[in-house]
């Protein structure tokens, strides 16, 4: 299935789906060493980002997010493509800097359609799915 | 999207590469916020100083922009560090933090930027004129620019505004347009509005009942400084809001949703932060927003002869600048125990103030060092508190 979508940070990725249906926090919610959500109230607590195309809404909290992002990419467990609702400040100026794909409105609701595992590539403003 | 025929040159890497990856984060913003175009600032403000908070990858980012001969086009400052730099030490800063402190700091002012260390940089260190385009990030400054002398700013990250100033350009949107400065809320005051504790209480109070949007303020102007600086802060700390109208301001108000702000509204933000609650404190400090020099020579007449208890801490923060004009004052109060560190942070400073009763008149600072450093807060009038500090 191919999915459009706006491209905030161009590039392309793949790799298998993480999907959070909560917003993230990247300045407190996100181990920025290991890559690994270390916020309990996440859904998807304890997963790493390495690799993965995360699916989430939207970012929350503080603009040091951007920074973490930044630091997840320099420490190679970043994710590979990030794709929400809708960008923000902190996720678009983070990922731009690092150089992460970024999408946002996807024409389809990815949080409900895609799973955990499932397998993704991105080119720009393009998802394919399966 | 437009671009004029010099921007086009800084994406394709005419004017280098860090030139290059600024722009390239410009235009990645204008598409996540609908701009159609940039437009020329003529100065900058950029947030995210302290070592605390940009860590050793934030601190290596900033270099390879030097490295790659990014330099600030435009006359900008910074936000206040994580300590003092002379005298960090007092502040229980250890030397390690210090140093890499230091590190960013000449790193910024090798892209050019003055080292102000200052949240309030429209005081002395960078003033825009009314109508002036300019990317300020820390978000108390933004209001006050917009909303009390009439420049046009957007809240920029510590990030954009770094790369606005690189380009001397910022994305066209917001609050750079007439549409997106039009008022859509009219905030009734039901108490009165006194001192600078209680504005910074008006300016919290309306950003929580808000979250969002440009409201008009149904009260006069206020015209001390000190009142200003404590309203955008309390404000910037529970709201996104980056600009405020004030009854004087507008005279028809159309098309605005009114909110009445009540006094068991206000109450409970003052009983939440424990105002009147403090019978014996730590550790009090003033000066989040930045004291101004005018600042300082209040304290030191309210504090003539007297000296500050053992075992307490009674300190002040001001901006690099504000610190300068006054050194007579700050020689007299710190004769009396009283320290006055310049160009530092109270918050984010890299200091847990655990097991210590901590008390502050900035409802700003009280929020976020709640937050961040999970301590209870004490807020509590300068006058109230100075007394109970003195011997």
């Amino acid at each position: 299935m191919i999915i459009k979508a706006r491209s905030i940070s161009q590039g392309k990725a793949e790799g298998f789906a993480l999907v959070s249906k909560k917003p993230i926090s990247f300045y407190g919610d996100v181990d920025k060493k290991t890559g690994i959500i270390i916020n309990k109230k996440s859904d998807i607590y304890m997963e790493s980002l390495k690799g993965k195309i995360l699916i989430f809404p939207y970012s929350i909290g503080s603009t040091v997010g951007s920074w973490v992002i930044y630091a997840l990419k320099r420490n190679n467990v970043a994710p590979s493509a990030i794709i929400v609702d809708k960008a923000d400040m902190i996720l678009a100026s983070g990922c731009l800097i690092s150089e992460i794909p970024l999408l946002d409105k996807p024409e389809k609701d990815l949080k409900n359609l895609v799973k955990n595992g499932d397998y993704i590539k991105i080119f720009d403003d393009t998802i394919i799915l399966g | 999207m437009f671009l004029s025929k010099e921007e086009e040159r800084m994406l394709n890497g005419d004017f280098g590469e860090g030139v290059r990856i600024a722009m390239k984060l410009l235009i990645g913003l204008s598409k996540a916020f609908e701009a159609e175009r940039l437009i020329e600032i003529t100065r900058a403000h950029i947030a995210g100083i302290s070592y605390e908070n940009i860590g050793e990858e934030g601190l290596d980012f900033l270099k390879s922009l030097v490295d790659k001969g990014a330099k600030v086009r435009v006359p900008t400052t910074i936000n206040p560090c994580g300590t003092d730099l002379e005298i960090w030490y007092e502040m229980g800063v250890d030397e390690k933090f210090y140093e890499k402190q230091m590190e960013v700091v000449e790193t910024y002012k090798k892209l050019g930027a003055k080292a102000s260390c200052s949240c309030t940089p429209y005081v002395l260190d960078n003033v825009p004129n009314k109508y002036e385009h300019v990317a300020f990030a820390e978000s108390s400054a933004v209001i006050y620019v917009n909303s009390f002398i009439g420049s046009y700013t957007n809240k920029e990250s510590g990030l954009s505004a770094l790369a606005c100033a690189i380009t001397g350009r910022t994305p066209y949107y917001g609050l750079h347009t007439e549409e997106g400065r039009k008022p859509n809320f009219y905030v009734k005051i039901d108490f009165n509005v006194e001192g600078h504790l209680m504005w910074g209480v008006l300016g919290y109070l309306t950003g929580k009942k808000l979250g969002n949007g440009i409201p008009i303020i149904a009260h006069k102007k206020p015209e001390n400084l000190i009142d200003i600086k404590e309203f955008c802060g309390g404000l910037s700390a529970s709201s996104g809001i980056g600009m405020v109208y004030f009854e004087e301001d507008i005279k028809e108000k159309k098309n605005v949703k009114e909110i009445v702000l009540t006094k068991e509204d206000m109450k409970e933000v003052l009983n939440d932060f424990n105002y009147g609650k403090a019978e014996k404190l730590d550790y009090f400090f003033t000066g989040c927003p930045h004291l101004s020099s005018q600042d300082i020579i209040n304290i030191e007449k309210m504090t003539f002869n007297k000296k500050v208890k053992n075992n307490s801490k009674l300190w002040l923060f001001a901006s690099k600048s504000a610190s300068e004009t006054s050194s007579n004052e700050i020689l007299k109060l710190r004769k009396r125990g009283i320290y006055v560190f310049s160009g530092a942070c109270p918050v984010i400073a890299p200091l847990s103030y655990k097991e210590m009763k901590v008390g502050t008149d900035s409802i700003k600072a009280a929020h976020y060092l709640r937050s961040l450093k999970g301590i209870d807060v004490y807020l509590i009038d300068l006058k109230d508190a100075i007394k109970m500090m003195l011997e």
